[in-house]
């Protein structure tokens, strides 16, 4: 594991008035490294993901990418240096194909992408019947992968996963799963907020929990189930 | 051949409280929904479960009244007849659907008192308050805009909206989607007592995990055709899961 | 279709394209091929332009803009302003008026960045508006009511300046085509919607935006100019209400989306439906209404659609329609 990560949350906070969405927030994902984040419902993980993505400004902090701040990038900017991400409820354009949404995706980054096709893409994660069909008329779970493909058309070093595995059916998950090896083993790192444990278990290495806007626990996903405070706030289990 | 529930009727106990013959739905051509035969009593919690496309959010929508359907339909003994939810609600049938509808330009009391829309004013509102019992986390965020909640939180709302006309029966899609564990654990013990009142509920999910321990009966449904009921089915429920993850 | 098939993607012809072609092609013959004839035809070829260039910025975005007269009053005045003070030959006024109704349309896209849906409508009529009272208000310059009268020799022959219009008309039509099948054009419609979605794809929303805006007032300041030369004068009417709205009807009739159906519906207005309207002298703005209203309640999402839905028939439309 390199000493610099290749993205790195640095004490992210975010207030609305008198609120604190997120407190000093930190930690880091490393090349090669799936990094776990769980917590209950309004812990501010979607918003984490927001701040880091260039979707939203913090009140205060940096967000490092290869160790040089990107606080004051566009989202835009972002995806073009190399940070991606998907959305809780996949949005898709109306009127794009499936296959435009990849194909948007990939013209952005042509040098990068120029050794594969739509077809490839779509072919990935499952949607090549649905190449021609209007995005907005496919199913949750199609528009979900749809948006995973379009955030693997960016070619992206850092992948950020909003609950992708939520409302997909057994091949979606083993795809996903897939693509997620394929981006780790070629030196990516990924970010993933999750519910289900059962498949966050078999995909990440660390995990840290967010509890009310600030990190609780970090560790090996054992040893965050195991923390008292993750336990009665995000597993509803006394002590 | 008489239907189970007029044998049942017969011998003088209480009708069904959904009664299904030959339940079909069509999406144009193609049958998504085929012949469904089933009868569920009174403060049930089925699961339904079975792969994307398989039909099981499609039949949910047929007995809410949001698509029509081929084949007979009985509530309590009588047959019916939807021609639209709003039909569908009068007769005690309410869905939590799976993208929510949640409107995210109203707080969170009116997108809970539009779960009452059928009922005078005042009566959604009494209504509303007693369900806050049950979903204590929402008490405190009544008046926040749904759009500034998080996903999960607008679960939560979406799925307390649909008891709020106090239905006969509850139909949820994909509940657990987005809600973290100890969320679900809550929702589905709420749901637990709320059968106790005699509300039949139907859960669609693909989590089985989850769901199978807290219903009373597993429904598997794969490519629109009804393939396994815990009910008629001598497997135990882990048994008949096995077989619904080996199905095609 | 084989023929199509040893045509790279871009420049398939087909249908559509065809239609326009054979409707320019007829049209004059078919109006009776005295010289009002062809006059009429060349302002219905450049009401088409004008429906083409509304549909490139506002088919693709979904943002309805009611103030496209705006471009077509600054190219247009600025084409007569350089011919009537600065003796500026007729073809180089052309196209100095395109590049003021560019600049226009860089205006507005900038001050429209932040703006969606009905603000976004509201500010593009406020454009129009202002330069419209500026025109009345500002009269030493732009000729108050009566306007600024253009005399210049420009194609007088009227079957030389239709054929010339006729060109450049289809060229418009051609060229948008191939602007919305680019990869640029699938930007263009992934500016409009959610925004994130784009952002999300590395494509850069406000700029692309500006660029759609700046080309649309482009192709309608080339036409605005061609239709002050043709009138020979350029007064208020080119910066009005009445033809920002014109626009935006004949663009929703003929299939916000389809470029070929916006023009041919503002060819057809202008020519058909004004032929056969002449004899209702005072009531033909009424029943023209009234055709509008009637098509759209037939057809809500346009007559190019429908027909295309009827027929069965998948015309590649802007960008990659979906199927």
């Amino acid at each position: 594991m390199s000493t610099t990560a290749l993205l790195r949350a640095d004490r992210l906070t975010v207030h609305i008035g008198p609120i604190a969405i997120l407190s000093e927030l930190s930690f880091a994902v490393h090349a090669g490294q799936v990094l776990g984040v769980i917590g209950p419902n309004g812990a501010g993980k979607t918003t984490a993901v927001e701040v880091l993505s260039g979707f939203r400004r913090g009140t205060s902090g940096d967000v490092l990418l290869d160790g040089r701040s990107i606080a004051r990038r566009s989202p835009t900017q972002r995806v073009r240096l190399g940070l991606a991400r998907t959305f809780q409820e996949s949005p898709c354009i109306d009127g794009l194909t499936t296959g435009d949404h990849v194909r948007l995706a990939l013209s952005a980054a042509p040098q990068r992408s120029a050794k594969t096709s739509v077809a490839a893409m779509l072919e990935r994660v499952g949607l090549a019947e649905h190449h021609s069909s209007a995005a907005a008329s496919l199913s949750l779970g199609d528009r979900r992968m749809l948006d995973l493909a379009r955030a693997l058309a960016c070619f992206p070093r850092v992948l950020l996963l909003d609950e992708p595995f939520a409302g997909l059916n057994s091949e979606q998950e083993k795809r996903l799963e897939a693509a997620i090896r394929s981006h780790t083993n070629a030196g990516g790192g990924v970010l993933i907020i999750e519910h289900r444990l059962a498949l966050l278990r078999d995909t990440t290495d660390t995990v840290i929990a967010l509890v009310q806007g600030t990190c609780v626990a970090a560790g090996s996903m054992q040893e965050v189930l195991d923390d008292a405070r993750v336990r009665s706030a995000y597993l509803g289990q006394a002590g | 051949m008489a239907r189970p529930a007029d044998l049942q009727r017969a011998a003088g106990s209480p009708p069904p409280r959904v009664s299904a013959k030959g339940l079909s739905v069509f999406h144009g051509a193609l049958e998504a929904v085929r012949a469904v035969d089933v009868d569920i009593a009174r403060g049930t919690t089925v699961g339904l479960v079975g792969s994307n496309g398989s039909g099981k959010t499609t039949l949910l929508s047929a007995l809410a009244g949001r698509i029509p359907f081929r084949g007979d339909l009985w509530l309590d003994g009588q047959p019916v007849r939807f021609g639209s939810p709003r039909d569908a609600l009068a007769r005690g049938i309410c869905m939590c659907p799976a993208n929510r509808g949640i409107f995210f330009r109203m707080t969170v009391r009116e997108n809970l008192l539009l779960g009452g829309y059928t009922l005078p004013w005042r009566e959604a509102a009494g209504r509303v308050e007693d369900l806050l019992d049950r979903f204590p986390g929402l008490r405190s965020r009544l008046n926040v805009v749904a759009g500034q909640l998080s996903g999960g939180e607008r679960q939560q709302v979406a799925l307390a909206r649909a008891f709020v006309s106090r239905p006969g029966v509850v139909l949820l899609d994909e509940p657990s989607r987005g809600l973290s564990p100890a969320a679900t654990a809550q929702l589905l013990d709420t749901v637990r007592e709320m059968a106790r009142d005699g509300i039949t509920i139907i859960i669609a999910d693909q989590a089985i995990d989850w769901l199978h321990q807290r219903i009373d009966r597993l429904l598997v449904v794969a490519n629109g055709h009804l393939v396994g009921d815990s009910a008629v089915s001598t497997d135990t429920f882990e048994e008949l899961c096995a077989k619904y993850f080996d199905l095609p | 279709m084989k023929f199509a098939d040893a045509w790279p993607r871009r420049f398939r012809p087909d249908v559509s394209l065809l239609s326009v072609a054979i409707l320019i092609a007829v049209a004059p013959a078919l109006l009776g091929g005295t010289r009002y004839a062809y006059d009429m035809a060349v302002v219905a070829m450049v009401y088409g332009m004008f429906a083409v260039s509304w549909d490139l910025a506002c088919g693709t975005t979904g943002e309805l803009s009611f103030g496209h007269s705006f471009f077509v009053g600054t190219a247009g005045f600025t084409a007569a302003i350089v011919i009537s003070r600065f003796d500026v030959p007729p073809w180089a006024a052309l196209l100095i008026g395109a590049g003021a109704g560019a600049l226009a349309g860089l205006v507005i896209g900038l001050l429209t960045l932040r703006h969606t849906g009905p603000v976004f409508t509201l500010v593009t009529m406020a454009a129009q508006l202002t330069l419209y009272r500026t025109v009345f208000v500002w009269g030493s310059l732009f000729g108050g009511e009566e306007g600024i009268p253009v005399r210049a020799q420009w194609l007088d022959e009227p079957r030389s300046r239709w054929f010339v219009v006729a060109v450049i008309s289809f060229a418009s039509v051609v060229g948008a085509r191939y602007l919305l099948r680019s990869s640029f054009g699938l930007r263009l419609k992934a500016s409009g919607g959610d925004r994130r979605v784009g952002q999300s794809a590395g494509v850069d929303v406000d700029v692309t935006r500006v660029k759609g805006f700046t080309i649309s007032g482009f192709v309608a300041g080339l036409a605005g100019s061609i239709l002050v030369l043709h009138n020979a004068i350029a007064n208020y009417e080119l910066t009005g209400d009445q033809l920002s709205g014109m626009i935006f009807l004949l663009s929703l009739v003929g299939g916000m989306g389809t470029l070929v159906g916006p023009w041919i519906a503002a060819f057809l207005c202008m020519t058909l439906l004004r032929e056969l309207l002449y004899a209702a002298g005072q009531w033909q703005s009424v029943i023209s209404m009234l055709v509008v209203f009637v098509l759209l309640w037939l057809m809500p999402k346009g007559v190019m659609p429908e027909i295309a839905k009827r027929l069965r028939w998948r015309p590649r439309l802007a960008g990659s329609r979906p199927s």
